[in-house]
């Protein structure tokens, strides 16, 4: 068993990472601390794709030209990981948007205290 | 009221009464938060009128009732004390159990920690019986990422076959990718730009700022460029060499200062070029897309696998990719760094 | 190969491109009628596959690039594909027309052309995620819907919507979050990302009992993300402010649209990569049926208390949505199929009733109350008759869409086996509290008349236009159960 956890070790680390960025996202009202839970979730996805895509004794996917190829890691991970990062940061920048036009508008980081106060807040009927 | 302006002052005066020898934290829970005490006493408010449901417009329908004369005139009128004046004003035959939205609140809490809890252990779960790491017969080594390690120079001319994979094989995820991109730079654009603000701020004068930056700007931008060109022979490509292009551009801002920088590299011009790129790869793309599809030919010559001008498309669509991607990180911080109203 | 594979492809990068290049256009409405043409253009494209794809009773992939199928790209066009992207290019077309003139006033002018920019990157998001075949391509073009979305609910810049915005992105992110981490897993234990090749293998680890935890984790995982993004009951709390701020195009897109985007992608997930008995097997059908069951009681109570007219047809669409998990948790081709049905009938009803009750805010005071909005029908009869034919569909008055999509998902759950009873039940009593709440409202709008109310407009006006296209088809899907049917059983055979 031991052997087993030691040997998916970066899988379990990407499971704790998720799990800590899970519930930084769930229990933290501070809007920059949730960003920084999704962020969290997202680079343990990335953890566990990079992960998966190791050989044991492979060398990084830039093809030697010649006659003997040595075994080489699984390209795809690394692909959808460029991805996955590339989304992520386009996420991150929307809500980090959001967040300043909330700051800007309630003057508060909570998201408790900015729901209170934008429903104590007249509604305007876009007028 | 809620200014956090506030703040030096605020510091300025727990220094003063240290210095006169008083404890600085004696009236904290009062000066800390101010916004947490006001939202207790807005939770105590819903409490006592067991309006559990936050999504709703409770108080904006209370405050019509009102206006219509219907009910007591609204505690919030009377200033200070609310939560008493709400106990006070409560509709008489109502249950009133103290305390039960924040029970509420903490039932929540101890929900998501156990959501988190099953998630982990799920999760952990999975991963166990997963293929093992490193394992060279894991399933995910099959026929697809054999063909992309073994045919990939031949087919795409790229020697890294991560960029052949992600600007050939799958191009249709990398332009899919682009478009988030795009989408994220024009949301942040609207949310954030105001047209009829000029961006106005100085560079910061900072000697060591400027002549370190004046160092290692050139070296900056030159791997960035580096990186981008050489995406399908070295490791890189458009979307990291676009990042290095794009802290380039974020530290020349911070040595000339926006409002330089705002002649140099005028903020819709930057918009503009990258509209062209993300296009450009757009056409590239359908090209391809469409004659691969049909079967018409017209292929790009691939050239010698190796050297710069190889690999058909890859190399412009490296460049558009970067030039995206440098544009973009840059816009991010030009919106972000800009002043407040 | 035949010209008519090609508009998948044409359609998606028709969209793509010209709203890229909309910022080049300096005249004043002129991305609005750039994308209005591009959603015409498509719509009469997907229109034409239908109706060859219906005919010849066949289905094609298209290959994107110079590589076949597992190695490249792929999109996959049968005859249910192009009936969703002829509907949903219709709808949104609709929505764009009879929202226009409240993207007008609401959205200040110089960033209504990025709104339709990022409207346009939606719908080719909607589209891509009917077409594709592949799981990954299925995630990127998720995420351009998560952000496009999400400025489409803050586009209107008052601070609730930017509260409503945050709040769904951080459900989205989380959606996403979990969908991606089940596409990792799938990938992990399969080696595929094609749906195709991904169903083969599950079917085969499933029939020699290995990875089965890797697979229902990942199975789980896709359904709990998916339906976070398409606002499923115990996961709705984003969605009725998000639709109650944004402005009337955008509600209409979101409510009809953005969410039947997830679900097709479900039910793709469901016929192509997981297979009925796979899902069987784990009780992932009886979960759905039990979201389902509870989210269309529970959304319809919350539905029946709420004060403003929008956040009322919101919790509405949160009910509708249940139907369709009901209806894919019976676990049987004609539950899908009612599945697919309630998805057009709820594309075409709720941006109708969004329109109208965008048009009636406009012709009341501009509240959204339902005291404010006493009589606007009669100032606006057109609106008026849009919401009471869309409020009249979804409480079920035979003839109207609503009504089949009833029909049609009671005529499954009898086939079904434990499910039957509850249902029946499930359908009777979501319809008697959509009644009670639907029908008060339409009372309360043809109220009674004030003595200078006025006819608001003399001329024909663009969103009655709209309106008149919305209930024509609302009625054709009502009449026309048969056809309809055929081409949805069809559909999924070649799925």
């Amino acid at each position: 068993m031991a052997e087993l956890f030691i040997q998916q070790r970066f899988y379990i680390g990407a499971v704790l990472l998720f799990t800590i960025g899970l519930a930084t996202l769930f229990l933290h009202p501070n809007l920059i601390k949730k960003i920084i839970g999704l962020n969290l979730m997202d680079t343990s996805v990335f953890l566990f794709l990079a992960a998966m895509g190791y050989i044991e004794g492979g060398r990084a996917p830039i093809v030697t030209l010649g006659s003997e190829t040595p075994a080489y890691i699984n390209p795809v991970p690394g692909g959808l990981v460029l991805t996955g990062i590339v989304v992520a940061v386009s996420t991150t920048a929307l809500f980090l948007a959001l967040t300043c036009r909330l700051y800007r508008k309630y003057h508060s980081l909570n998201l408790d205290i900015i729901l209170m106060r934008a429903k104590e807040e007249k509604e305007d009927h876009g007028q | 009221m809620m200014k956090h302006d506030g703040k030096p002052q605020h510091l300025f005066d727990r220094f003063m009464r240290w210095a006169e020898g008083e404890d600085p934290n004696q009236d904290r829970e009062v000066a800390e938060d101010p916004e947490r005490a006001e939202f207790i006493e807005y939770l105590e408010y819903i409490d006592s009128h067991e309006f559990l449901d936050f999504g709703a417009y409770r108080l904006m329908r209370y405050r019509e009732r009102k206006a219509k004369g219907i009910t007591q005139p609204l505690p919030h009128s009377s200033g200070q004390g609310q939560s008493v004046v709400i106990s006070q004003s409560r509709i008489p035959g109502r249950r009133y159990r103290p305390g039960r939205l924040r029970s509420l609140i903490r039932l929540y809490r101890i929900a998501s920690i156990f959501v988190a809890i099953v998630m982990m252990v799920t999760l952990l779960g999975v991963v166990l019986v997963m293929p093992q790491f490193g394992d060279p017969d894991a399933p995910a080594v099959n026929e697809v990422s054999e063909r992309y390690l073994e045919q990939g120079v031949e087919e795409t001319g790229a020697i890294n076959a991560v960029t052949g994979m992600i600007l050939d094989y799958r191009a249709f995820d990398t332009f899919g990718e682009s478009t988030v991109l795009f989408a994220a730079a024009m949301s942040v654009i609207l949310l954030l730009r105001h047209p009829g603000r000029p961006a106005a701020t100085e560079g910061s004068g900072d000697l060591i700022l400027h002549r370190m930056g004046m160092l290692i700007l050139p070296a900056v931008m030159m791997f960035g460029i580096y990186v981008i060109l050489n995406g399908h022979l070295s490791p890189g490509g458009g979307f990291s060499g676009g990042t290095v292009l794009g802290c380039g551009l974020i530290l020349s801002a911070l040595i000339l200062g926006r409002s330089r920088m705002e002649i140099l590299l005028p903020s819709k011009r930057i918009t503009k070029l990258t509209v062209i790129c993300l296009l450009a790869y757009g056409v590239m793309k359908g090209y391809s897309f469409f004659t691969g599809a049909n079967h018409i030919g017209w292929d790009i010559p691939k050239g010698t696998p190796g050297a710069i001008f190889s690999g058909g498309f890859l190399l412009p669509l490296n460049i558009c990719v970067g030039i995206i991607v440098g544009c973009t990180m840059y816009t991010f911080y030009t919106l972000f760094a800009g002043k407040e109203e | 190969m035949n010209f008519i594979q090609n508009i998948p492809f044409f359609s998606l990068f028709l969209i793509l491109l010209s709203a890229i290049a909309s910022p080049f256009l300096s005249q004043k409405n002129g991305a609005l009628r750039l994308a209005q043409g591009v959603q015409l253009a498509v719509t009469l494209l997907s229109g034409w596959l239908l109706t060859e794809l219906w005919q010849t009773g066949t289905s094609f992939t298209y290959q994107m690039g110079h590589f076949p199928a597992p190695w490249g790209n792929e999109l996959k066009a049968g005859p249910l594909e192009a009936l969703f992207a002829a509907s949903f290019s219709l709808v949104m077309l609709l929505s764009f027309t009879g929202g226009t003139r409240d993207i007008q006033r609401d959205i200040r002018p110089e960033r209504q052309g990025m709104f339709c920019l990022l409207m346009q990157l939606l719908y080719a998001a909607l589209l891509a995620m009917v077409y594709t075949n592949d799981l990954f391509t299925a995630y990127v073009f998720i995420e351009i819907a998560a952000i496009t979305a999400c400025v489409a609910v803050v586009a209107k810049e008052s601070g609730k919507s930017v509260v409503a915005a945050i709040r769904y992105l951080v459900f989205s992110c989380l959606g996403s979050g979990l969908v991606l981490l089940g596409i990792s897993i799938l990938y992990c234990v399969t080696g595929h990302l094609l749906m195709e090749d991904l169903g083969e293998i599950i079917a085969q680890l499933v029939s020699g009992g290995t990875y089965m935890v890797p697979l229902t984790a990942a199975a789980l995982l896709m359904t709990l993300g998916l339906s976070i993004k398409s606002a499923q009951f115990p996961f709705h709390a984003w969605l009725p402010d998000a639709h109650a701020s944004a402005t009337t195009s955008a509600s209409a897109i979101l409510s009809g649209l953005v969410l039947k985007g997830y679900i097709v992608l479900l039910i793709k997930l469901i016929v192509r990569v997981f297979g009925d008995s796979m899902l069987i097997s784990i009780y992932m059908d009886d979960l759905l049926f039990l979201l389902g069951l509870t989210g269309m009681l529970f959304a319809s109570v919350a539905a029946l208390r709420q004060e403003d007219v929008k956040r009322m047809v919101a919790y509405s669409s949160s009910a509708q949505i249940s139907y369709i998990f009901l209806a894919l948790g019976l676990g049987s081709r004609a539950g899908t199929a009612a599945a697919c049905f309630q998805i057009l009938a709820h594309a075409f009803t709720k941006p109708m009733i969004f329109v109208g009750a965008g048009a009636l805010i406009r012709a009341g005071r501009g509240g959204h109350y339902w005291s404010d909005l006493r009589g606007a029908a009669w100032r606006d009869p057109m609106a008026g008759l849009a919401f009471t034919v869309g409020g009249l569909s979804l409480c079920g008055l035979p003839l109207l869409a609503g009504f089949s999509s009833k029909y049609g998902l009671a005529v499954a759950a009898l086939a079904a086996e434990w499910q039957t009873m509850p249902a029946l039940f499930g359908i009777a009593a979501s319809s008697v509290l959509n009644a009670t709440y639907y029908i008060p409202a339409i009372l309360a709008i043809w109220g009674k008349r004030a003595e200078r109310e006025q006819l608001l407009h003399h001329t024909v006006q663009d969103y009655q236009i709209a309106i008149v296209c919305f209930l024509v088809c609302n009625v054709i899907l009502g009449m026309g159960v048969g056809p309809l049917f055929e081409v949805i059983y069809q559909g999924l055979e070649l799925l």
